[in-house]
This record gives C-alpha cells, sequence and structure tokens, in this order.
C-alpha cells in the first residue's frame, strides 16, 4: 500500500508542469519626429463640406385630367 | 269524378285568367278616355298602377309612351329597378340605364340601352348615354362612334319637331359633340378636342361652359397666352351671369408658366377678394333657408328683388334656371297645375296634388345642390390657390437670392400671338368684339428663359 502511493506520488511530481514566468520590456523609447510615414495627402489642408445638389421641392399644381364628371352632370342636366 | 273536378278546375282558371284581362282591358279603356280628356297626370297613374310588377300588352305600352309625351318621365323616378325592368318601355330603360352608369354597372346599363329602337324619339339620348358608358369603361372608339351617331341622329331629329322640341335635340347633339372632345382630352389629344368644341357655335346655351374646357386644351398644349385670352371671354359684360372660380385658378398657372410671378400674385389675391364675400352671401342664404321650399321659391322671385339681395345671387339663380332640367322640371309643373285647375271629374286631384308636390320638392332639391356645389367648388379652388401662391412665392425667393430679378420686362408683342391658318388677327385697340368672344389671345413674352433655374 505505502508503495503505491510513493509512486502515484511521484507520478504526479514528475507529469507536473514547470511555471514559466514571462517579463515585458520594463522600458522602450519612442521618438516621434524620428518618424516616417510613407503616403501622399488626398484631403485638403483645411476643413470644408462638399457642395451637393439641393433637392428641389415642387408642390402638385392643380391640373384637370379629365371631364368625366361634367359628362355624368350633363346627363342629369337633361332630365 | 276526377274528370269533372279537373273540369271545373280547369274553367275556373280560365275565367279568373279572362276576368283579370277584362279588367285590364276596362282600365285601358278608361286610361285612353282619360288621355282623350287631357287628364294626362291622371291617365298615366291609372294605368301604371295596373303595370308595376307585370309588364303591359303592345297596346298599353303604346297609350303609356303617348301619355308620358305629355307628363314627362318624372312619374317614373319612384320606381324601382324590378318595377322598371317589369315595364320595359324604352322611357323606363332609359331611366334604369342611368342609373347603372350612376352605380358603375355598366353591363346592364348597356343592355337596357340596347333595347331602344333607332326610330324611337329617346335614340339619341340613349347613344349619349351609351357613349359616356364606355367612355367609363375606357372603350374610346366605342363611345366616339355612339356619341358621333347621337350627333348625327339628333341632327336628323331637329327639323322634324317642334321648336320646343328641337331645343332639346340640339342640346343632345352639342352635348355629344362635346364629349367626343372631352374624350380626346382624356386621351391627351388636346389638339383633336379644340377641333370639337370648335364645332359648338357661340350662340349655343352650352357655348359658356365650354369655354373653360377650350381654355384646359389651350394649357395642356403649352399656348398660355391663348388660355388667358380665352378666359378673359367670362369678363365679357354678355357673359355676367356665368362665373367659374376654376377659371380663375387656370388663370393663375398660366401667368405662373410663364413666369410671370407679378400678374399671377394679383390674379390670387383678386380671386380672394371677389369670391370671399360671394362665398359669404351664399353662407348665409343656406343658412336663413328655413321654408320648405326656399330654393324652389328662390327660382321664382322677382329679378329686382333678388338683384337688391345680391347681383352674384342672381346670376346664379339665372344659372340654376336656364339648365334644361330645370325647365323641364317646370313644364311638367305646369303642366299638373293646368290639370288641377281644369278639374275634370275623372282627373284624380289627390294624386295630382301629390305629383306637384313632389315635383317641387325635387326642384328646390336640385336649386339647392347646385347651390351648394358651387360653394364647394370655391373653397376647393381657395386651396389650391393658396398652393400655388406658396409656389409663386418660392419662385420669387429664389430669384431673389440669384439675383435674377428682370428690369424693364418687355409685356407683350404680337410674336408671341400663336394662331391657327384660319384664324384671323386683330389688336383690339380701343375696341371690343362681341363675335369674337372666346377667341382672344394675349401676346405676353415668357420670362421663363431669364427666370427659370
Amino acid at each position: 500500500m505505502k508503495t503505491i502511493i510513493l509512486m502515484l506520488i511521484v507520478a504526479t511530481s514528475i507529469f507536473a508542469k514547470e511555471k514559466v514566468v514571462y517579463k515585458y520590456k520594463q522600458y522602450e523609447k519612442f521618438d516621434l519626429g524620428d518618424l516616417e510615414i510613407k503616403g501622399s495627402i488626398i484631403a485638403p489642408g483645411d476643413l470644408s463640406v462638399k457642395e451637393r445638389r439641393r433637392k428641389i421641392f415642387k408642390r402638385k399644381l392643380y391640373r384637370r385630367k379629365d371631364f368625366d364628371k361634367n359628362i355624368e352632370n350633363d346627363i342629369k342636366y337633361i332630365r | 269524378m276526377k274528370c269533372i273536378k279537373f273540369i271545373l278546375l280547369f274553367f275556373l282558371v280560365l275565367s279568373s285568367a279572362f276576368s283579370k284581362t277584362s279588367k285590364r282591358d276596362k282600365l285601358y279603356v278608361q286610361a285612353y278616355k282619360m288621355y282623350k280628356n287631357k287628364s294626362y297626370f291622371t291617365a298615366l297613374d291609372h294605368i301604371g298602377k295596373q303595370y308595376r310588377y307585370k309588364t303591359p300588352d303592345r297596346n298599353a305600352k303604346h297609350l303609356i309612351e303617348k301619355i308620358l309625351n305629355h307628363t314627362g318621365t318624372h312619374y317614373f323616378n319612384t320606381y324601382g329597378d324590378l318595377e322598371l325592368r317589369k315595364m320595359n318601355i324604352p322611357e323606363t330603360d332609359l331611366i334604369m340605364a342611368k342609373r347603372n352608369l350612376y352605380l358603375k354597372k355598366y353591363k346592364y346599363g348597356i343592355k337596357r340601352l340596347s333595347k331602344i329602337p333607332k326610330s324611337h324619339r329617346l335614340y339619341p339620348e340613349a347613344l349619349l348615354i351609351k357613349g359616356s358608358v364606355y367612355n367609363k369603361q375606357g372603350k374610346f372608339k366605342k363611345a366616339q362612334k355612339a356619341w358621333a351617331e347621337c350627333s348625327e341622329n339628333a341632327e336628323d331629329k331637329i327639323g322634324l319637331v317642334r321648336e320646343k322640341v328641337s331645343r332639346y335635340f340640339t342640346i343632345i347633339k352639342e352635348d355629344c359633340t362635346i364629349n367626343i372632345a372631352r374624350m380626346k382630352f382624356k386621351q391627351k389629344d388636346f389638339k383633336g378636342a379644340l377641333k370639337h368644341y370648335e364645332d359648338i357655335p357661340k350662340k349655343s346655351f352650352q357655348w359658356p361652359y365650354i369655354i373653360i374646357e377650350k381654355a384646359w386644351s389651350q394649357y395642356m398644349l403649352g399656348n398660355y397666352n391663348n388660355t388667358i385670352g380665352t378666359l378673359i371671354t367670362y369678363s365679357s359684360p354678355l357673359l355676367a351671369s356665368y362665373f367659374t372660380p376654376e377659371a380663375e385658378i387656370l388663370k393663375a398657372l398660366s401667368y405662373y408658366k410663364l413666369c410671370l410671378y407679378d400678374d399671377a400674385l394679383v390674379v390670387i389675391e383678386n380671386y380672394y377678394k371677389n369670391y370671399t364675400p360671394k362665398s359669404n352671401k351664399l353662407r348665409s342664404v343656406i343658412k336663413k333657408n328655413n321654408s320648405r321650399l326656399y330654393f324652389y321659391n328662390l327660382m321664382f322671385t322677382p329679378i329686382v328683388d333678388t338683384e337688391k339681395d345680391s347681383i352674384f345671387l342672381r346670376n346664379l339663380v339665372t344659372q340654376v334656371t336656364k339648365r334644361v332640367k330645370f325647365n323641364l322640371d317646370l313644364n311638367t309643373l305646369y303642366a299638373v297645375n293646368e290639370e288641377i285647375i281644369r278639374g275634370n271629374k275623372d282627373s284624380n286631384q289627390k294624386k295630382l296634388q301629390s305629383i306637384k308636390k313632389d315635383l317641387q320638392e325635387q326642384m328646390n332639391h336640385y336649386a339647392k345642390v347646385s347651390m351648394y356645389r358651387f360653394i364647394n367648388n370655391i373653397h376647393e379652388i381657395a386651396t389650391e390657390m393658396f398652393n400655388l401662391k406658396l409656389e409663386v412665392l418660392s419662385d420669387k425667393r429664389n430669384l431673389i437670392y440669384k439675383n435674377k430679378i428682370a428690369k424693364n420686362i418687355k409685356r407683350g408683342s404680337l410674336k408671341n400671338v400663336k394662331r391657327q391658318s384660319y384664324q384671323e388677327f386683330w389688336t383690339f385697340n380701343n375696341a371690343f368684339w362681341a363675335d369674337e368672344l372666346g377667341d382672344y389671345s394675349l401676346g405676353l413674352k415668357s420670362q421663363c428663359s431669364k427666370r427659370r433655374r
């Protein structure tokens, strides 16, 4: 019995992973003035809104499509 | 025993049938006597009652038609569809066809109208209705054919009848011609419409009413100077009793289309100035109508008295009294009165009084509806005018923003007058010719090339 327990302890100690500790750089320096970005400028220098075509609202004006009502009324006016 | 029973039953049925026939024959003879005694309305009621649910025989139909020549068709207005169908004479077929047209039962309308024989005096009127049914259905070729035939048939009948009846056929003929023009307008054939409107003589009773329709055709063709010129006709003293609020908006629209915004605004302002008091007056008239026959009585008030109250009201009354329906009803009323006064022994005075009362109420209703229709029209157009005013103001504002207000606008030139090859030209400087009514044109120069965005 003692042998079995001993084997188990030994086995677990063998299979247990080793604890790894990562360490980041504690200090890093950026020189922004020294940075160089390649590309071309596409926006204008100052702020602006592009002029768009304004929607022109038109009211629906009075318009005659037919005289069907007059045709019916003329029949009514006869008798 | 069975055989005897059968024979007895047979004779019983036969005798009852004979008694019914003989009763009808007796009534026919009585009605015919009444007709000969000039008790037309009593005769019509006497024979009409017998055939409410049974089709009359040939003789009875013939007599009913003869009586109707004197009474008009007013008597059948209260009949239901079933009763009218049973009566089966052209007059009732026509009434049914009209009902079917208003109820949009076009198929049945055509069926009824096709029953009226070509030789019958109501045939042109039947064609007028038939064309209208086809027009509603969008069957324009058939509509044109019916109206063209109506016009020809009515024309043929004009010379064959006495003057009063010939006036009826003239109106039918003109109605059919005008309807062809209206149909062309609906089909957007505005030149074709104008051509048919030109066929209506200026002396015609209908002519003042079609000026506005002619002007619409001109407007749709883009001839705005002609539109305004045509509408100026309503300003003539000869047409003082005719006023159509729609003419005002059409005038304003034409000025707007010519980009003459100030002129359009003047027309709009004048509309409110002129029609507000008219509308108020009419409203007060409608409000104070207490008596049952107020509008009927108004039609018979002496001109001087109505004019005192308002010239506008007098003119409106004139418009109503000139209508054919009003005059036909009036003739019927006179005929009923005549029969009441004549007081024949065989006349049914109670029935005559009831017909008279019914006719008066009908005429009162007709006048009332005409006035209500007019006041509603004023308000409808006022709304449209307001809409147009906003549009004019908006366009004017845009001009100010763009600094495009034209100065020293040239008002007009003969170059801007569009005319047909058959139309002559006269400047009308200090002149006013009555026979040129309806053919005026302005020579205003459109400002749109300068002004429109």
